[in-house]
């Protein structure tokens, strides 16, 4: 983390400027494909519940 | 002298980038206004049992195809437009090592899928077909109302939009897609790779998904399921068409950026020259051709502003050529085969609840078709084409229509067998006929009345 430029005159470049351009970013993409694929889980185990429920 | 001419050239180089990146951002509200239309249409086009779990459906779909579109959805455009081997084409935009260097959010090509000052274009662009992607999805949807799965739709949904309809727009809708060079594939609206694509999609879904309950009697004659809300169909319907003014207008390439095909004009995506005044004749000509040419046989006014849709879709794959009187006849023509084609598929007991297979599956077919019969010999490609490229033709046009809809339906298919085999597909009888709403959702869509008859709910 942290700020990943030596001033902001560097973003003026063809460079990322955004937290975890540094190296940091692909985790933050795997935490959130983790996340989508979760919530989907979640969603049907719930879903699934309810369709139960009213049989 | 020669410092203030470089000063004057380079303020208008500012001017033109923030122009550019000004034009495709604002294309991307417009597209949402396509989102706003079908989650009115859908919500109305449902019975009062089922409102809010169809605009649940609705939004999700929408939600997770913008993300996963990030995820992955982009890099297919980048990655695979020679095919499913991932080569580079004739003009170094494509390939699965292009699509690495730009296309991952992850590694060093994160630096082309997040804040950059150094690139004003890969944001727009991006925002803008992850728009189509969810336009794709929205399409479906509509077809699908009122007995299948929310998550079991959301898969659905992420394949669509993130994965069939891409690959169908790297094949047919990039100045390196394998079906614009070899073929000579126009389809300057994306009558195929996002209607046709989504149609068929939602064909190959209802066919394991299985009709309403109470849409079909026993001798096989279907019964008509009215929604609960025609005028929020109708606007819902003139709000897409709103949105597709965003839509079209992203589809043209502008000049004078380093991405641009040309320094002086605006072109297609496939690099042929076009102007927004094209649009501006043809979208809306488009429009009144469907509603009339709907209005000759059903006087309703849904299949009037579905005739709308048809013109648009008609004529989308050749808007920024054909002559607006042209567009008249073709949109017109569409409006009038929509309703005995709709109808000619529930005969064969498909229950397609807002006709979305025949408004963008069959015509976007026809749009496609109809466009090599009129326009034989115009180049496929801009200036910049190796001499060989294919020109447009009519065997051209019929083989990709028919890529078009083999990568919608087979993928639709499957992953829709797959899900009705783990019971992730179909919402059982009973929860239906009680109603969606009261099932799965803690809210009700009119808490002070409204129930549907046949509902106990």
């Amino acid at each position: 983390m942290g700020f990943p430029l030596s001033s902001w005159d560097e973003s003026f470049a063809d460079i990322g400027m955004f937290i975890g351009a540094d190296g940091g970013a692909g985790w933050w993409t795997v935490i959130a494909v983790v996340m989508t694929i979760v919530i989907l889980v979640v969603g049907n185990i719930s879903e699934q519940e309810k369709y139960n429920k009213h049989q | 002298m020669e410092e203030q001419i470089a000063a004057v050239i380079a303020s208008q180089q500012v001017t033109n980038t923030f122009f550019a990146e000004a034009y495709y951002f604002l294309t991307i509200p417009l597209m949402l206004l396509i989102h706003v239309g079908f989650l009115s249409y859908e919500m109305g086009a449902t019975r009062v049992k089922n409102v809010l779990s169809s605009g649940i459906k609705n939004l999700l779909a929408f939600s997770f195809t913008i993300v996963t579109f990030y995820f992955f959805g982009w890099w297919f455009y980048w990655a695979l437009p020679t095919g499913f081997t991932g080569s580079e084409g004739y003009m170094a935009i494509s390939g699965i090592a292009y699509a690495n260097a730009i296309a991952l959010p992850w590694g060093e090509s994160a630096q082309y899928m997040g804040p950059n000052m150094g690139d004003h274009a890969s944001g727009v662009f991006w925002g803008a077909f992850a728009l189509f992607a969810a336009t794709t999805a929205s399409i479906a949807s509509g077809a699908l109302i009122e007995r299948i799965q929310t998550v079991g739709f959301v898969i659905l949904a992420i394949v669509l939009g993130s994965f069939a309809w891409i690959i169908a727009a790297a094949w047919g809708w990039h100045a390196d897609g394998w079906l614009v060079t070899q073929w000579g594939f126009h389809d300057f609206g994306a009558a195929g790779c996002v209607h046709a694509v989504a149609g068929f999609f939602a064909l190959g879904v209802l066919m394991n998904l299985g009709p309403r309950v109470g849409k079909f009697n026993e001798d096989g004659s279907a019964n008509h399921i009215a929604g609960h809300n025609m005028m929020a169909t109708v606007i819902g319907l003139m709000l897409i068409i709103v949105g597709f003014f965003g839509f079209l207008m992203a589809c043209i390439i502008l000049p004078g950026e380093a991405w641009s095909w040309y320094g002086d004009a605006g072109t297609t995506i496939y690099g042929t020259p076009m102007t927004l005044s094209a649009l501006g004749f043809n979208i809306v000509m488009a429009v009144a051709g469907g509603i009339i040419g709907a209005w000759v046989f059903t006087k309703d006014p849904f299949w009037m502003m579905s005739g709308a849709l048809a013109g648009i879709i008609s004529v989308a794959s050749g808007l920024d050529i054909y002559f607006p009187s042209t567009v008249f006849i073709i949109s017109c023509v569409a409006g009038i085969i929509i309703k005995p084609c709709a109808d000619w598929l529930e005969g064969l007991g498909i229950d397609d609840a807002v006709g979305a297979v025949t408004i963008h599956g069959t015509i976007g077919v026809f749009g496609m078709v109809i466009l090599g019969a009129v326009a034989s010999g115009y180049p496929a490609l801009g200036a910049f084409a190796p001499e060989d490229a294919a020109t447009i033709s009519f065997i051209g046009q019929v083989v990709s229509a028919g890529v078009m809809v083999l990568v919608g339906f087979i993928p639709g298919y499957l992953v829709a067998l797959l899900l009705k085999s783990v019971g992730m597909l179909r919402v059982p009888d009973a929860s239906q006929v009680l109603g969606l709403d009261v099932v799965k959702v803690p809210a009700q869509a009119f808490p002070e009345g409204m129930n549907s008859p046949e509902s106990d709910a």
